[in-house]
């Protein structure tokens, strides 16, 4: 078990009558990189914020390296801030940029010299030292920010959607470098992010928030592979939504039969439902197969396949299915299929996500 | 070429024909003949001979009465910038920083000067410093003062006026340069560890350079040009350019003596306009883009 660096723990924090962040508890070890994930007005923001010191909660307390921190000012904090849009000092040069934690910490001149040089190499800065923010690219003021923030040689690195102001493919770039960076330099991280993707990339774990509440925190394996909270397995990746009504029959235990000809044998846990029940399932895109038979899961008859969309790697085809359009990601290179074709479901039973449905 | 090719080549320069329209007439060319008035030579009887003659400059230039003049109007400029610059400052900052939602209000008192009449204002503020007005009255009445104090018609009531007259023009453009700062840079600021005095002294204050120069150049050379606030309220021993000007130029009838004192106060204007703007380049190169 790894030293345990920043600690959360009840925080609660409300702006009138929202509930920004609810009893959020959270360990984080040294040197680990974790993402707060979810929607827009999940809290993870304010949560960020709070760690900060730029909010502060109504209750709970931030611990860091054991000490409590959550009463202290931003500037006696030792977090360091990525802003979303860099928040670069316009009026000042790259050089004076990285300079200034380092010159409000009054260290010495030399040191100061030592650190930004480092800084300018480790972030790859070099020719750029007198150039101002306005002259730089994104992706240089992305460096920029990172460079002053790590500077002041931080115990927790705060980045606030730090990669969403870049272009697609400088992002990806910059994810990549980002973490290589960090994990030569272990540092704690926290990153807050809507991008799913960001998370994965990135990330050792991930807090996945919904309505304040971290509904679940683990790995990305794990947060993947056994969702929590029907919020986690909707938020992750892309889900279809199949409706249908629960039947049991005994003898092969309990199985959801949709009443639109599917049927998925050994899903739901006895006891969780009553015969009838109606019910959603949830299947993700890339879990859905296709055939040109009937399938153990689709039973009755085929789909038609309205569209199919090439997405270099995957094809995308969209089926209609009773009115219902069902989406299924498939490696390029697997089975392929046309516009009008008739086709069949198939998909594994655990990997499809059980929900009571609400009638009426 | 296409018709509506043609247009859009041409219809830029369109939207400027109103204001070439007035601008040329009625300010660069009496500009200009003003100027070609100073290298003539004034005549009692024939009013003003056309000449090219620099002795009126020779006689603004060494008559100590002149001399005088200028010195007064560019030490009250250079004191009425200061004077609406550190209550400006300050006030701009409140308002931009404290004050968010209810700005409208303290606004509107910046603004009451630029709305109400100069007139109206001069005789309220006569009202007010006269012998025998509000303040006089209530210092005698209290027993402070034995007699009156000069206010009225002296250079410092003058220049109380003249501040509070000329406060907006420092306001305004400080209150439109704090107010874009990005607030995110103070967060960035704070978090890098720095207090909050450094934080003003080392981000509001260079990034509110833009208004500092806009506010200062605007109240320099209105000040300097200013004509009623010294007619009105300033003092006979203590004479100003602009009413310098008038009197030569309509009282005396010396108009080419009158047009050499103002070309050199517009020069003294451009000149101080055109330095503080390379200064302001050469100190922010940065802000060439904001």
């Amino acid at each position: 078990m790894s030293e345990i660096d920043l600690e959360i723990r009840n925080i609660r924090k409300t702006f009138g009558p929202v509930v920004a962040v609810d009893d959020a508890s959270l360990t984080i070890e040294k040197g680990q990189i974790v993402s707060f994930l979810g929607p827009s007005g999940c809290g993870k923001s304010t949560l960020l914020n709070i760690i900060s010191g730029f909010i502060e909660p109504d209750a709970g307390e931030v611990r860091l390296a054991g000490e409590i921190i959550s009463h202290l000012p931003p500037n006696r904090r030792k977090t360091s801030m990525v802003f979303q849009h860099f928040a670069l000092f316009p009026h000042m040069t790259v050089t004076a940029n990285i300079r200034y934690g380092l010159e409000a910490a009054r260290m010495p001149d030399e040191t100061i010299r030592e650190r930004v040089s480092e800084m300018v190499s480790l972030l790859k800065l070099n020719g750029l030292e007198r150039r101002y923010p306005g002259e730089l690219s994104g992706g240089q003021r992305q460096r920029v920010a990172i460079a002053r923030a790590l500077a002041v040689r931080p115990k927790v690195l705060l980045l606030d959607e730090a990669l969403s102001a870049l272009d697609k493919n400088l992002r990806e770039e910059m994810q990549i470098e980002l973490t290589l960076l960090l994990r030569a330099l272990d540092i704690t991280t926290i990153l807050v992010t809507h991008d799913q993707r960001e998370a994965f990339a990135v990330s050792d774990r991930i807090a996945l928030m919904d309505r304040g509440r971290i509904v679940q925190f683990g790995s990305p394996q794990d947060v993947y592979g056994s969702p929590a909270t029907d919020f986690v397995f909707k938020f992750l990746g892309s889900a279809n939504c199949i409706p249908g009504y629960v039947r049991s029959d005994g003898a092969a235990g309990l199985l959801a039969l949709t009443d639109t000809g599917i049927r998925v044998e050994g899903r739901v846990e006895s006891g969780r439902f009553a015969d009838h029940d109606p019910v959603d399932l949830y299947v993700r895109s890339e879990d859905i197969r296709l055939s040109s038979v009937p399938t153990s899961v689709h039973v009755s008859h085929p789909g038609d396949v309205k569209l199919v969309t090439f997405l270099g790697s995957i094809y995308r085809y969209v089926v209609d299915f009773d009115g219902m359009q069902i989406v299924a990601d498939r490696p390029a290179g697997a089975e392929n299929f046309a516009i009008g074709e008739k086709i069949y479901f198939d998909f594994r039973p655990k990997d499809c996500h059980v929900v009571a449905r609400s009638v009426g | 070429m296409s018709y509506a090719y043609k247009l859009r080549r041409t219809a830029p320069w369109l939207w400027l024909a109103p204001a070439i329209a007035i601008f040329i007439p009625f300010f660069i060319i009496p500009i200009a003949v003003v100027v070609r008035n100073s290298f003539n030579v004034d005549d009692p009887l024939a009013l003003m001979v056309s000449d090219f003659t620099l002795i009126n400059y020779r006689n603004v230039i060494t008559d100590p009465y002149y001399y005088r003049v200028i010195f007064n109007s560019l030490w009250v400029s250079a004191a009425i910038t200061l004077g609406t610059l550190l209550i400006g400052y300050p006030f701009a900052y409140f308002l931009v920083r404290r004050a968010k939602r209810s700005l409208i209000f303290p606004l509107w008192a910046i603004y009451t000067p630029l709305v109400v009449s100069i007139i109206v204002r001069a005789f309220g503020w006569i009202v007010i410093t006269a012998d025998s007005g509000l303040i006089n009255a209530a210092l005698l009445s209290v027993g402070l003062v034995h007699e009156p104090v000069k206010i009225l018609f002296e250079v410092e009531g003058m220049m109380v006026a003249m501040v509070h007259r000329y406060l907006p023009l420092m306001v305004i453009p400080l209150v439109n340069a704090l107010s874009r700062i990005d607030t995110q840079l103070y967060s960035a600021s704070l978090n890098l560890g720095a207090s909050d005095q450094r934080t003003f002294w080392k981000i509001t204050v260079p990034l509110s350079l833009p208004g500092f120069v806009a506010g200062t150049q605007l109240v320099f050379a209105v000040v300097l040009s200013d004509f009623v606030i010294p007619s009105l309220l300033g003092s006979t021993r203590f004479r100003m350019l602009a009413p310098v000007v008038y009197e030569a130029a309509m009282i005396r009838v010396a108009w080419a003596n009158a047009a050499a004192l103002a070309s050199v106060m517009l020069l003294i204007v451009v000149t101080m306009l055109v330095t503080s703007t390379l200064t302001y380049r050469r100190l922010a190169p940065w802000a060439r883009g904001l």
